[in-house]
């Protein structure tokens, strides 16, 4: 028996998710851009953020890489998608 | 002032000349911040003695890093296109010659990541500075 279901997805992202359109559709995700720090060997890094969504896999299914999204007022290009096997994806963002 | 700081001051001014060219940072430890590139770093991290000249004379190799940051699309021509400028520069520069026996640029390293919202690059050249000084007199 799955620990979760859809239904249970669903309801998580509805608490804590926003809105993310593109051309074409919307969905809701976990938005978060948290700061990471880009490294060099020998060299000083750039500190920076990683924006990106976690989100139920079918509702992104036909955001490809390379599409714009636009989530809280911000706009990124999809630049990596990660499912994780269990009905959720991670969707990493970069500068549009 | 020392030489060895002399020297890093030239370059630094060699670099601040580099027309449109990136803030000049020196001896920075902490992050950049990815809204203040593009930059370039300049340190002097070692000097070495190579050998104590009867004359009293001390003959000395110090190490020049100049590291040039860019971001975004096209980063890696812009980077590429910056370290040609930051070679023209500091070869260049009378005010460095006065001060030096002889320079060579040892290598050029470009590294590339997606560790963040956009593409990084760094360009990291490295020089080898030689000058003299006396034994007691390091200026």
């Amino acid at each position: 028996m799955a620990v979760e279901s859809a239904a249970d997805r669903s309801a998580f992202l509805a608490d804590f998710g926003s809105t993310v359109t593109w051309s074409g559709g919307s969905a809701t995700a976990i938005y978060d851009q948290a700061y990471e720090e880009a490294e060099f060997p020998g060299a000083v890094s750039i500190g920076s953020r990683r924006p990106m969504l976690r989100a139920r896999e079918a509702d992104f299914a036909a955001v490809a890489v390379g599409t714009s999204v636009t989530v809280d007022g911000d706009t990124w290009r999809v630049a990596e998608k990660h499912p994780d096997g269990t009905g959720m994806t991670m969707i990493l963002l970069e500068a549009a | 002032m020392h030489r060895r700081t002399a020297i890093r001051n030239a370059i630094e001014a060699a670099l601040d000349a580099i027309s449109g060219g990136p803030t000049v940072l020196v001896n920075r430890t902490r992050p950049i911040d990815d809204g203040d590139l593009p930059v370039i770093e300049l340190k002097t991290p070692t000097d070495e003695i190579v050998r104590f000249d009867k004359n009293g004379e001390n003959d000395r190799r110090l190490s020049v890093v100049v590291t040039v940051y860019g971001s975004g699309d096209a980063a890696y021509d812009k980077v590429d296109a910056w370290a040609g400028d930051v070679e023209t520069a500091v070869y260049g520069s009378a005010a460095l010659a006065a001060l030096i026996v002889d320079l060579q640029l040892d290598r050029t390293d470009i590294e590339e990541t997606d560790q963040g919202e956009s593409v990084f690059v760094t360009a990291t050249l490295a020089f080898t500075v030689r000058y003299a000084t006396g034994e007691d007199d390091p200026t």
